[in-house]
C-alpha cells in the first residue's frame, strides 16, 4: 500500500504510526468539512476530534476506507449538530466579527452573518445526501473522494451535486422571498 | 452522441479532464450543451458563494496530541502503568522500545503525557532517576489528566540537515560528534541522517477540575532546541515497519486490549520488522526542558498531586523527589517492560534502559544543561561505548 503523503510543514524523524499518519493526512480535510457546515472553527475541530476518536475505537487506521469513513462521519456529525439544536443568531454575528478579517464594515458584518445563517438553515432543510454532497465538494474534496464518502461512483457525483445546487438555490430563494 | 447530462456538465465545470475525449469533443461542437453548461456553471458559482465560510486554519500536530491525551484518559483506568511511556500508543508490546526511544528524545514524552506536561517539566532537570512503575501505580493520577489541556504555543519543527555541523548550526547546540572507532561494526558504514529542531513551547492552564489553589495558573514549558543523528537505513525501517504495522494491527484487534505480553506474537512481528531493517541507532541532544509558572509553585502542584487518593508508595516517592534541589527528573519505567539501571556516562550518572523484549536499549543522561540520549537496536554495552565516545 503506498505511503500517504505527509502534509507540508510536518516532517517526522521516524515512520509515523498508521493512525498518526492517517490523522496528519486527513485532519485538515475533516475540519474543513465540519467547518463548511458549522462555519465555526472551534466547533469544527470538536467534531473532528469526535470523529477521529470514534474511528480509532472501531476501525483499523490502515483500513482502505478510512478517509471516506472520516469524511462521511464529519459531514453527518456536523449536519446532526446544526439540526439538533437551534444555533443562535448572535453567535453567527460574533463569528463574522471575530474571524472574517476582510469584513470591516459593520453593515457588511451583519449581512455576512445573516447570509451564513440562512445557508445553514437551508442545509438543515435539504435532504441529507444533498447537504452532504454540497459540503464535501465545497470543502475541497475531489469527485472521487466525494463519491467514496457517499458510497457512489465518481460519475454520479456531478449529478448529485447539480441537483443539490439547484435545491440549495431554491431553498435560498424561498428564504429570502419571505 | 447524446448530449451531456447535467451531471457530466457539472463535472466538466470542476474537473474538465475527468471526462473522456469523446465527451469533450462533443461538448466543443455542441451549442446546446454549451448553453446548458452556462446555466450549470451559474448555479455552481452561486452555490460556491453561498457555501463560502472563513477558512479554518488548523494545527494537526497539536490536535493529534490532544486526541492522544483523550485516548489516554479513556484508557487510564485500565492500563495506567504503561501509559506514560507508551510511545506506540496502541501496541503495549512496543512499550519497551518506545520507552527507550522516547526517553532518549524526551521532547515527545514530556509534551504529550499529562504527567510530563504538568509535573516533570516543572523545573530544569540536571539528573535523571529511573522509577520503576508497576501496573496500577498511577491509578491515583487518573484525575490529573482532566486538570488542563496541553496547548502548543510554538510547534517543534524538525528540519533535515546535511551534516552534523549543519544540524548544529540550526539548533545552536554543539555538533554531535561520534568517535567512529567506537561504532559497532554493523553500523560502521551505515548512512547517517541528521536533523535539528528549534525551540518549542507548550502551556497548560489549570481548569475548574483542578484543585482550587492551582486553578487559573498557567505552566509554560520550553523544550529544545534539539538535534539528532540517526545511523542506519531509515528507508528500510520505514518499509519493514509499515509491513509489520499492517500485520500487527490485525493481530491486536483479534484479542482483548492489554493481553499482549512482551513475548507475544506482536512482539515477534515488531522484532522481525526491526531485524529486517538492520541496526538503527539514534543519538539525540536537547537543551533540558524549562518550566515557568504564572502562579502555582512546585510545592502547590506537588501538594495537590499527593492529595490524590490511590497513589502507590513508588509514585508518592517520585512526586516528593521532584523539588529535590539537585533537580532530579524521575523517569517512569514500566516494570516488566524495561530494565533500568544507573550507569556512568561522560563522567556523570546516567540511566541505561534495556528492553526485556530484546528490541533495543538506550542510554540517557544530562550534562551541562543538555539532555543526551543514545538509543537503538543494539546492546546496552554497544550504546554505552558510543555514548562515551561523544565529544
Amino acid at each position: 500500500m503506498p505511503e500517504d503523503p505527509e502534509p507540508d510543514g510536518y516532517r517526522s524523524p521516524v515512520p509515523m504510526e498508521p493512525f498518526d499518519r492517517l490523522f496528519m493526512a486527513e485532519y485538515g480535510k475533516v475540519v474543513a468539512v465540519a467547518n463548511r457546515v458549522l462555519a465555526d472553527r472551534t466547533e469544527a475541530e470538536d467534531v473532528a476530534q469526535e470523529v477521529f476518536l470514534e474511528f480509532h475505537r472501531k476501525h483499523r487506521p490502515d483500513a482502505s476506507y478510512a478517509p471516506a469513513w472520516l469524511h462521511r462521519a464529519a459531514v453527518h456529525t456536523s449536519l446532526n449538530q446544526i439540526r439538533g439544536r437551534k444555533r443562535r443568531e448572535r453567535r453567527e454575528l460574533m463569528d463574522a466579527q471575530n474571524r472574517d478579517q476582510a469584513v470591516v464594515d459593520p453593515q457588511s458584518v451583519v449581512e455576512v452573518g445573516e447570509d451564513r445563517r440562512q445557508v445553514r438553515e437551508a442545509l438543515e432543510r435539504l435532504p441529507t445526501r444533498a447537504a452532504a454532497v454540497l459540503t464535501l465538494r465545497y470543502s475541497g474534496l475531489s469527485y472521487i473522494e466525494v463519491g467514496a464518502a457517499l458510497g457512489v461512483g465518481a460519475g454520479q457525483v456531478g449529478t448529485l451535486l447539480r441537483r443539490a445546487e439547484q435545491a440549495l438555490r431554491k431553498e435560498m430563494s424561498r428564504a429570502t422571498s419571505f | 452522441m447524446r448530449h451531456l447530462s447535467d451531471g457530466a456538465l457539472r463535472r466538466l465545470y470542476d474537473e474538465p479532464y475527468a471526462l473522456d475525449e469523446e465527451t469533450r469533443a462533443h461538448y466543443n461542437g455542441c451549442q446546446q450543451c454549451q448553453m446548458q453548461f452556462t446555466a450549470v456553471a451559474d448555479d455552481a458559482r452561486q452555490a460556491l458563494g453561498l457555501m463560502a465560510v472563513p477558512a479554518a486554519t488548523v494545527d494537526p500536530a497539536g490536535a493529534l496530541a490532544r486526541i492522544k491525551a483523550r485516548t489516554r484518559e479513556t484508557k487510564a483506568s485500565r492500563h495506567s502503568s504503561v501509559i506514560v511511556l507508551r510511545g506506540s500508543w496502541r501496541r503495549p508490546v512496543v512499550g519497551g522500545l518506545a520507552a527507550a526511544i522516547v526517553a532518549a528524545g524526551l521532547v515527545v514524552t514530556t509534551a504529550l503525557t499529562p504527567l510530563g506536561a504538568n509535573l516533570i517539566q516543572i523545573f530544569q532537570p540536571s539528573k535523571i532517576q529511573p522509577v520503576s512503575i508497576e501496573q496500577g501505580d498511577l491509578t491515583g493520577l487518573d484525575a490529573f489528566a482532566s486538570w488542563g489541556d496541553v496547548k502548543w504555543t510554538r510547534l517543534p519543527e524538525l528540519k533535515d540537515a546535511g551534516s552534523a555541523a549543519e544540524a548544529a548550526q540550526i539548533s545552536g547546540l554543539p555538533a554531535i560528534r561520534v568517535d567512529t572507532r567506537k561504532l559497532p561494526k554493523s553500523l560502521a558504514n551505515a548512512p547517517v541522517t541528521y536533523a535539528a529542531a528549534g525551540q518549542a513551547s507548550g502551556s497548560v492552564t489549570f481548569n475548574a477540575n483542578a484543585p482550587s489553589r492551582l486553578q487559573g495558573s498557567t505552566l509554560t514549558v520550553v523544550v529544545g532546541p534539539a538535534e539528532t543523528a540517526v545511523y542506519g537505513d531509515l528507508n528500510k525501517l520505514a518499509k519493514s515497519a509499515g509491513t509489520s504495522a499492517s500485520g500487527g494491527a490485525g493481530a491486536e484487534g483479534s484479542k482483548p486490549e492489554g493481553s499482549s505480553g512482551p513475548r507475544g506474537p506482536a512482539a515477534d512481528t515488531v522484532k522481525d520488522a526491526l531485524a529486517a531493517a538492520g541496526p538503527i541507532m539514534a543519538i539525540a541532544e536537547m537543551r533540558a526542558p524549562q518550566v515557568s509558572s504564572t502562579g502555582a509553585s512546585v510545592a502547590d502542584i506537588k501538594k495537590a498531586l499527593l492529595a490524590q487518593p490511590g497513589l502507590s508508595p513508588t509514585v508518592r516517592a517520585a512526586i516528593q523527589s521532584i523539588d529535590d534541589p539537585k533537580g532530579t527528573l524521575p523517569l517512569p519505567i514500566p516494570s516488566g517492560y524495561v530494565n533500568a539501571q544507573t550507569v556512568k556516562v561522560q563522567n556523570v550518572d546516567g540511566t541505561a534502559l534495556g528492553d526485556n523484549t530484546g528490541l533495543g536499549a538506550a542510554v540517557i543522561w544530562i550534562k551541562n544543561g543538555r539532555v543526551y540520549g543514545v538509543a537503538g537496536t543494539l546492546t546496552e554495552t554497544e550504546l554505552l561505548a558510543v555514548a562515551n565516545s561523544l565529544s
